[in-house]
């Protein structure tokens, strides 16, 4: 027995417990069950329900379990007539104001008051009581879920879920005895109370007054099937539970996994309502070959013949680079090896790369230029539960990684953490934070500096970390003694108090974390502004503990894997260089090939550059939407017009795929197997719930024929194989297999079969060795306002849609929600063009033009415009610039000119 | 106060140092300055004190006490406390609905009568009781009540003749 455990009897039996631990929790610990309606472990305990009363020995009255916490020694009984008693006087007195409609009610067989009711209501004492069932004329019904407030039995769950999962202070209990209800307040809809519809609330309701829209009809609890699988959304890489009806093969509803370490009970709108697109009309369900200008349906074998015919036929009469692969950040990793494996080790060329280039290339560049590696240095859990302070730059992370954005906010609700914001809009999270600055678009190497020499004047840099641990502090300090803070701040468009008070923030915590995501990666200064942030977390100290670290929030739900598996053209898998000899020798021995080219390959933009020149006449292209995700799309659609032959695999005809001359229908996540890595390098199991429909073929399986056809003999009967080649290639995920990540997953690097992943990185050493730092200038934006485009536009995501929108805007819930682009506009350049709130507008920059709607508001600065890239109809993408950071060779998507016109 | 002059709720939320913790006695000032708490008001007062509207509604609507429509000149308050129910304050009720038209918590059209009841006055000696703008009329039958209201509604006539 540990020396802190403490006993207590229940029902007889001897328990050792925690002294910290409540009843509940103590008991339910050792799987005896109490019941209760209004209690969650996530939550605080409230005792509202008094359903999990016990009878704890010398004391007067009965005690609810939840709540109360443990004594030592002390005699419990669960199960007493007293306390059965008790419960049943209580199910009796819900019952009389509930609804008995259990017949027809979606809640049946997983209400927990049926549940009791049940248990310990006898027929003879059902309707004793003669209650008011109480009228209202309150209702809430939208495009997610509805109050059903004639079933609320008042449990205040969704509440609380409401303020401290989601923290969004949508739902108050109203009112008073009988007419006491869940309510946004002042006859208010969910939304007009800034209900973002994340379902937490709707999940965790005992009965069937919260419920989603998609369970109405679709099946009773018991006749579901429940697969625990990984969301297919951001790179948080949510844990949930896809609920399946075997008879109608639909996906029912999705909840979170219980007891997940990664987003616990919270989901986001996307994760919870954001699958229809799996069974969605739209779907291919053939393969596909344009003939005469017409896609038309053939047979996979036709379709594969041609395909390796073409290959074949480019690769011999121009070589191996006249032919290049895009892979999927959205796809499997075990999708993504074969891919890259087809293109090195069938193909023989390098030119293998993904959209991470368009969003955290120049983290991976940046990254392991400073530490050795290019990736989430701490895990989401250590940064919200042990920062003292998180600078926040770059990330609209409510909107972009939603469940890391409530637990940011949580954690500042709890009063553990106080944020700095820097963000040229007020995003949601400014609200929540001590000081927000708000920079101009593309200056923050100058804002990161102005904070460094703050700290560096204030005697705030940790000197003992500098002289062990890193190296080349000197030049920084020397190039940041050159410039003038007044001249930083100038150029950054910020007050010079409110950066010195940031610094100070920073500077003077214990644990302070920098998170960030595309405000830094997207800019042709992109590598220089990660570097910078290296530089600041590691001249104070700030990494290799827990809350400290830089964090880049990974933006697709595999983009980190996709990197991990060699899905770039210039390493395998590991980020094993292809240009090192050694590592040449070692893959043509794995995959039993001769042709390995040690010539780093062309990436994303440069590869549709090469295309409109004629140099390389065939793309293969898994899961990616160029024609509307890359930047000055105008460009890469007469790319594609001129390419010579092109072959997508997706999910849709995408806007890509239009130019397609070869269509293969993949399989969506809820169809396959296999793994992603989240955004904190976990690696999760991604797992089959639905059979699909039509001659859709896994992507795996497909890659696995084309590598067949090239001579690589490979035959895998799962992923699980593939995984396991991929674990003996790649040093990183060498302790990786299904059979360890089957319930939890692990963090690379996992170096071994025993080895328990890794949490934080570079803890005793970087990856690197030393931390470098690196003196980095000011470099402006490559194009810049002037007279004919005097303004910016910056482009990023919104909640509810996702990258390109070809499956979020095929989610009826969603699409009706948000069906238009609506692009932010300051209130003062809008008086200034006469533009008002709603009216039609026209964008234009040097590369296109687009049309769309003013959404005039103070959260943008003057001078700024905002686009979300999820709309075809208003393609940000025409507008933007595709000049690239010389090192990752990413575009500047945050920073164009653009000139706003009203219609 | 109203949105014309909100410097009244600076003045207020100075004097409790904007402490999310005194809203209700924040809530009781507005409404003893408004005479019910009007809601371009409240949402100021969110985002002054960072306490979700909806959080202002659960507190104020829990209480009988705070008023989200302006009420009438005239402030009839009928005591339903037991005294006053067995003495026969549901007569005087029905005399004011048929009178005015209004149940309880309503407000005539013409904002001249707000009609509520209360669960106790603390005068049950005088029961049943009728408080009318704070004035208090004992010994209460339908008909004493219905010539009050007469009187009232000629008086109002007059003033506003003048």
């Amino acid at each position: 027995m540990l020396e802190e455990e403490i006993t207590i009897t229940v029902d007889g039996k001897e328990l050792k417990c925690l002294p910290t631990d409540t009843y509940y929790e103590a008991i339910s610990k050792h799987n005896i069950e109490i019941p209760t309606l209004c209690h969650n472990p996530e939550l605080k305990p409230t005792g509202a329900c008094r359903i999990c009363v016990i009878e704890i020995e010398n004391s007067r009255t009965l005690m609810p379990a939840c709540s109360t916490p443990i004594k030592a020694n002390s005699v419990v009984y669960t199960q007493s007539e007293r306390v059965r008693e008790a419960r049943r006087i209580l199910v009796e007195l819900l019952l009389t104001s509930h609804p008995l409609n259990c017949v027809i009610c979606d809640k049946a067989g997983s209400c927990e008051l049926q549940k009791l009711a049940y248990e310990y209501v006898p027929e003879e004492r059902l309707g004793r009581y003669i209650g008011t069932k109480p009228k209202t004329d309150l209702q809430e019904k939208n495009e997610f879920f509805e109050l059903n407030y004639s079933a609320c039995i008042r449990c205040g769950l969704c509440v609380r879920v409401a303020d401290e999962i989601q923290v969004c202070g949508v739902l108050s209990m109203t009112h008073r005895g009988f007419e006491t209800f869940p309510s946004p307040g002042f006859g208010r809809t969910f939304e007009e109370a800034g209900c973002v519809a994340c379902g937490n609330c709707v999940s965790v309701c005992p009965v069937g007054a919260l419920v989603s829209n998609s369970v109405k009809g679709a099946g009773r609890a018991y006749e579901l099937e429940k697969t625990t699988t990984t969301c297919a959304y951001c790179g948080v890489g949510c844990q949930l539970d896809l609920f399946t009806n075997p008879i109608s093969k639909k996906i029912v509803k999705v909840d979170s996994t219980e007891g997940n370490v990664v987003n616990g009970l919270a989901l986001c709108v996307k994760g919870r309502y954001g699958w229809d697109f799996v069974n969605h009309p739209e779907r291919i369900n053939h393969p596909l070959m344009k003939k005469n200008g017409e896609f038309v349906q053939v047979t996979w074998d036709e379709a594969f013949d041609f395909i390796e015919q073409k290959l074949k036929q480019i690769k011999e009469e121009m070589g191996p680079d006249s032919l290049a692969f895009l892979t999927s950040a959205k796809c499997t990793n075990e999708e993504n090896y074969l891919m890259q494996k087809l293109a090195r080790a069938a193909i023989g060329t390098n030119n293998i790369d993904h959209c991470a280039r368009l969003c955290h290339a120049s983290t991976v560049t940046g990254l392991a230029r400073a530490f050795g590696s290019g990736a989430m240095t701490n895990s989401i859990n250590d940064l919200t539960k042990n920062a003292e302070v998180i600078l926040i730059i770059g990330s609209n992370t409510t909107e972009a990684h939603p469940v890391i954005g409530v637990k940011i906010k949580q954690a500042v609700q709890e009063g553990k953490t106080k944020l700095i914001v820097a963000d040229p809009r007020i995003i949601e999270l400014a609200d929540y934070s001590e000081i927000h600055l708000q920079q101009r678009p593309g200056s923050d190497v100058a804002l990161v500096n102005a904070m460094m020499k703050v700290i560096i004047e204030e005697g705030l840099f940790d000197e003992k970390f500098i002289q062990e641990r890193t190296e080349g502090y000197n030049e920084l300090k020397e190039k940041l003694e050159k410039v003038s803070l007044e001249v930083l701040c100038k150029i950054a468009n910020i007050n010079q108090m409110d950066l010195r008070q940031a610094a100070i923030l920073f500077g003077k915590a214990k644990t302070a974390a920098i998170v960030y995501s595309m405000g830094i990666t997207q800019h042709t200064t992109g590598t220089d502004n990660v570097l910078s942030l290296a530089n600041l977390a590691m001249i104070t100290g700030n990494v290799g503990r827990p809350g400290t670290g830089v964090n880049p929030l990974r933006g697709q739900n595999n983009v980190q894997g996709a990197c991990d598996v060699g899905g770039l053209p210039d390493v395998y898998p590991g980020y094993q260089k292809v240009s090192d000899k050694e590592n040449k020798i070692k893959f043509q021995k794995a995959w039993g090939v001769s042709n390995l080219s040690d010539k780093p390959g062309l990436t994303v933009v440069e590869i549709m550059n090469e295309v409109y020149e004629g140099n390389i006449r065939g793309v293969y292209i898994m899961g990616e939407n160029p024609a509307l995700s890359n930047p000055n799309i105008n460009h890469v659609r007469s790319a594609l017009e001129k390419l010579e032959f092109l072959v997508v695999q997706d999910l849709f005809i995408t806007e890509t795929a239009k130019y397609a001359d070869v269509i293969l229908p993949g399989k969506s996540f809820a169809e396959k197997e296999g793994t992603y890595t989240n955004t904190e390098r976990r690696i999760q199991r991604v797992r089959k719930a639905i059979d699909s429909e039509g001659e859709r073929i896994a992507d795996w399986k497909i890659l696995q024929e084309m590598l067949n056809r090239f001579g690589i003999e490979n035959r895998y009967d799962s992923p699980e194989q593939i995984m396991d080649e991929i674990a003996d290639v790649t040093p990183i995920y060498s302790g990786i297999s299904f059979d360890r990540i089957d319930k939890v997953g692990l963090q690379w690097p996992c170096k071994g079969k025993n080895h328990p992943g890794t949490k934080i990185l570079h803890e005793k050493t970087f990856s690197r060795g030393k931390g470098k730092f690196h003196a980095i200038s000011y470099i402006e934006p490559a194009e810049l306002p002037d007279k004919d485009y005097p303004i910016i536009l910056t482009t990023g995501r919104i909640l509810y849609h996702f990258h390109t929108g070809e499956i979020t805007r095929r989610v009826k819930g969603i699409h009706k929600r948000r069906p238009i682009e609506r692009s932010e506009i300051n209130t003062k350049d809008a008086e200034r063009l006469n533009i008002k709130n709603g009216d039609k507008i026209t964008i234009e920059s040097r590369r296109g033009k687009i049309e769309t709607i003013a959404k005039v508001t103070d959260r943008i600065q003057e001078g700024v415009v905002f686009m979300s890239f999820h709309y075809k109809e208003s393609a940000a993408n025409l507008l933007t610039n595709d000049a690239l950071d010389p090192l990752a060779k990413i575009p500047e998507f945050k920073v164009c000119a653009i000139k706003v016109g009203k219609v | 106060m109203t949105s014309t002059e909100p410097h009244r709720l600076w003045d207020i939320l100075k004097r409790y140092d904007s402490n999310p913790d005194a809203l209700i006695q924040i809530l009781n000032e507005i409404q003893k300055d408004e005479g019910y708490l009007p809601h371009i008001t409240l949402k100021l007062l969110s985002s002054e004190l960072d306490v979700p509207l909806s959080k202002i509604y659960g507190v104020l609507t829990f209480y009988e006490h705070f008023k989200l429509v302006k009420p009438g000149k005239i402030i009839i308050t009928i005591c339903m406390g037991t005294a006053c129910f067995v003495k026969g304050s549901p007569a005087l009720n029905t005399t004011v609905k048929n009178m005015l038209g209004i149940e309880s918590g309503e407000t005539t059209s013409d904002q001249l009568f707000t009609f509520e009841r209360v669960a106790c006055l603390g005068c049950c000696a005088l029961a049943p009781v009728v408080q009318i703008n704070g004035e208090v009329h004992g010994q209460m039958t339908p008909n004493k009540l219905q010539k009050l209201l007469t009187k009232i509604c000629k008086e109002e006539e007059k003033g506003e003749e003048k």
